[in-house]
């Protein structure tokens, strides 16, 4: 009798070694190994989806359905063929259509929830930092408080400076001002310091994937020798 | 296009663009000569300037070069073409030449192919352009006498300029072929004109009968013309060939002078019609120059349009011992770390208030509360998400509450399934897909349907609820900051803000602190431990806690030897080695 979970762990085994052997530079396994998570993911996400997706929200209502239900999948169904045309070299512009609905759909949703998601909560919020109350503490100023708002400030604007001196840098006879110049300098240690944070976040999120390989063949040699 | 589109460059006769700056075949400069657009362009102002220059230098001093000015002027020394009669004689043309000619004397051509020495006498003939045209004239000689008598430095070209010679022209240049190895022979003259012509159009066109306006292209009138003038040029070799031969035979000054006036018969008919033939044969000669450079731009076009597959060479590769000495080192820096420090207890993680009130927010969970989870994450993070993630599932799954998970990615459903086996959760634990990230999200908040929903097929989107709002606390979970952006900008404003928590990497720490800053999320987890240090799950990233800083370890040592390799690099370099130092 075959064991899967034997043949399971042995392809995960060699698929992880595989990748790894990226370490030595580019050669035919790792290649093999990426295009068969490719190409084994895709084939799943296209399974799920005609399951889960057009089957019972654009087959079935065009099937069985009546009323809005049935002319809305028929409006769907009108778009995706329309987005197929882009095969034939002759319609092809016909699938712009659809493309033009969902990217000015997209840009619309993106641009009104920066500026309600990010923008303005995020402005409010290093107001917000100033009032009375964060700034007392049992009637006496809490100067940490302070300092924190005073600095939380003063990043946000030497970063806006700093991008602005970008960019004027490139205009010919862009003079600014030395305090404009100095506060740029001190945007670029803000900008430093949160490109390490990201630098040290993503390298730890890698190392314990890292961490989670090794240990998973550490488990499955262990398992398989008994221990 | 026309003739007017050229200019004739004074050095080597032959036609260049009259955008160029210098011959393209003797590379002289032409910046100096004026060219016809622009004299045309100042014919205006032509009259004021020189009314300037008169008031300058005098009425005496302008009149005196304008005799020897005028001969520099194009058509202004060479006589008037002689009519046709005259010139060729009737018996020595084709009758249908003759009347193509007589065609463009009368009627005049938009090419100026024959008249074109006659234009500027015919221009002089408008009234008071003779008193405009003197002055002009002296101008112009004036010009060229301090040209030709001055320093030409400015006018030639040295030859160590050629370097300013525009890529494409060098282009053009190097693949021009050479015309005794590889130009193709193409019928000239008289063959190229029986080509091009069937034996119809010439009866017709010797009748009189050919609309020469709207077929006769110019290009063949030249063709025509040459072939013409070589069987006059002919005519004349061999009526010279007689006469020497007559000369030879006669013996006397009046058999000399007898055979003679034959050959001068013959030569002034070659001789006797340089306004057509040799302009016909010139432009004939610049058509076909062009014609070979558009046959050479063509070829470059095609050859540039197709596709180039640039083939690489397999160099050998050199053994980098230095890879494999790095790749070690970090493999037995890690095995030393983890078997050194491996029992060593781990380190309480700094005060975070994000994770506080993360904890603080599901602890006050109430019992039979719904719960949803949004799974946003990719397998290659799953090992950390699942660490930070499985003390949550725990601690919810003790509070018994009403819990469902919805996977954002196709991905997420087995990934859900995993971490509900991990959990002990029980596995009829809802776990649906929802299409459409986090604009089917959005939907939801709004309380929107998919389309094909119907009242036989209630599919929502998330089953347990029919809008997203209706649940009490949402789990958000995501290894990517950006997804958490994008869903909070959508979703978040549609819920409370104590609704939201969110569950991610440490590499989205940074980026989504401020949102919790914001008060726009209730918590933030992004480790398996509470604020206070203690642990709450026994899950892989905890155990292996010794690994990890074990490798954060190995990373600050090659981040410094690296540092110090660079230093010691630049030290090395001699000062203006490269540029920097």
């Amino acid at each position: 009798m075959i064991n899967l979970d034997l043949i399971a762990g042995i392809l995960g085994l060699l698929l992880t070694i595989m990748v790894f052997s990226y370490l030595a530079g580019d050669n035919l396994f790792f290649r093999l190994a990426m295009h068969l998570l490719i190409g084994v993911g895709a084939g799943y996400a296209a399974a799920l989806l005609i399951q889960l997706v057009l089957i019972p929200h654009l087959v079935q209502p065009l099937l069985l359905g009546s009323g809005n239900a049935f002319y809305l999948s028929l409006a769907v169904c009108l778009f995706t063929l329309l987005l197929l045309t882009v095969f034939l070299g002759r319609f092809n512009h016909l699938a712009r259509l659809p493309l033009a609905f969902l990217i000015g759909l997209i840009a619309a949703v993106s641009i009104f929830g920066l500026a309600r998601g990010t923008l303005a909560p995020q402005m409010l919020a290093i107001v917000n930092r100033f009032s009375p109350e964060l700034l007392y503490k049992d009637n006496l100023p809490d100067w940490m408080a302070l300092v924190k708002a005073a600095a939380m400030l003063l990043g946000v604007i030497a970063v806006l400076l700093y991008f602005d001196h970008h960019f004027s840098r490139g205009q010919n006879n862009a003079k600014l001002a030395p305090l404009s110049e100095n506060a740029s300098g001190v945007g670029r240690i803000f900008i430093g310091i949160t490109f390490g944070a990201i630098f040290a976040g993503v390298f730890a999120t890698a190392l314990l994937a890292l961490i989670g390989r090794i240990a998973w063949i550490q488990n499955l040699l262990m398992r398989w020798l008994g221990y | 296009m026309s003739a007017e589109d050229y200019i004739i460059c004074p050095h080597c006769g032959k036609e260049n663009l009259i955008q160029a700056t210098r011959c393209i075949y003797c590379k002289e400069s032409l910046d100096l000569i004026p060219k016809a657009a622009d004299l045309a362009a100042s014919d205006e102002d032509l009259s004021e300037m020189l009314s300037a220059m008169a008031e300058e230098d005098g009425d005496v001093e302008m009149a005196a070069p304008a005799e020897d000015a005028g001969s520099l002027m194009p058509g202004a020394s060479n006589p008037q073409p002689a009519p046709i009669d005259e010139v060729g004689g009737s018996n020595e043309i084709p009758s249908w030449l003759a009347h193509v000619r007589q065609r463009a004397q009368t009627e005049g051509d938009a090419q100026g192919l024959y008249n074109r020495e006659s234009e500027p006498n015919s221009a002089q003939k408008l009234p008071g352009r003779e008193s405009l045209d003197q002055p002009f004239n002296s101008w112009v000689g004036r010009i060229h006498d301090s040209l030709t008598t001055s320093d030409s430095s400015e006018v030639d070209m040295p030859v160590e300029k050629a370097d300013e010679m525009p890529v494409w022209l060098k282009r053009v240049r190097d693949l021009q072929l050479q015309p005794d190895e590889n130009t193709v022979q193409k019928p000239t003259g008289v063959e190229a004109w029986k080509q091009e012509w069937s034996e119809e159009d010439l009866e017709r066109l010797k009748n009189g009968e050919f609309d020469e306006k709207t077929i006769l292209q110019p290009n063949l009138l030249a063709q025509a013309s040459a072939a013409e003038t070589e069987t006059a040029a002919e005519d004349v070799q061999n009526a010279a060939e007689k006469a020497g031969q007559k000369l030879a035979g006669a013996g006397s000054v009046e058999d000399f002078a007898e055979a003679n006036v034959g050959a001068s018969e013959n030569l002034a008919v070659a001789v006797g019609e340089p306004t057509d033939a040799s302009d016909a044969v010139a432009e004939q000669q610049g058509v076909g120059q062009h014609e070979a450079q558009a046959e050479i731009l063509k070829e470059i076009v095609t050859t540039e349009s197709l596709p180039r597959y640039k083939r690489t060479e397999e160099k050998p590769r050199k053994t980098d011992i230095w890879r494999w000495i790095g790749i070690l080192f970090l493999l037995a820096m890690l095995v030393a770390f983890y078997l050194l420090f491996l029992k060593r207890p781990a380190p309480a993680p700094l005060a975070n208030t994000a994770g506080t009130a993360f904890w603080n927010r599901l602890d006050s969970v109430q019992t039979s509360a719904k719960v949803l989870m949004v799974l946003d994450y990719q397998p290659a993070t799953a090992d950390e998400v699942h660490g930070n993630l499985q003390p949550v599932l725990a601690r919810l799954k003790t509070q018994n509450v009403q819990l469902s998970l919805v996977a954002l990615w196709p991905d997420g459903l087995w990934l859900g399934r995993e971490l509900l086996e991990a959990t002990a959760l029980p596995l009829t634990t809802e776990l649906n897909f929802l299409p459409g990230g986090s604009l089917a999200a959005l939907a939801s908040a709004a309380g929107l349907r998919p389309a094909g929903s119907t009242p036989e097929n209630q599919t929502s989107l998330i089953s347990n609820s029919v809008a997203l709002t209706e649940n009490d606390l949402i789990v958000y979970v995501t290894d990517n900051p950006e997804s958490a952006k994008t869903w909070l900008e959508q979703v978040g404003s549609f819920l409370q803000p104590e609704q939201s928590l969110v569950v991610s990497t440490q590499a989205s720490q940074v980026m989504l602190q401020p949102y919790y800053e914001s008060s726009q999320i209730a918590g933030l987890s992004t480790s398996p431990y509470r604020a206070d240090g203690v642990l709450l799950a026994n899950n892989p990233t905890a155990a292996a806690t010794p690994a990890f800083e074990a490798g954060m370890g190995v990373m600050a040592g090659f981040l410094v030897l690296s540092f110090f390799g660079r230093l010691l690099n630049t030290y090395k370099k001699k000062p203006g080695e490269d540029g920097k130092i």
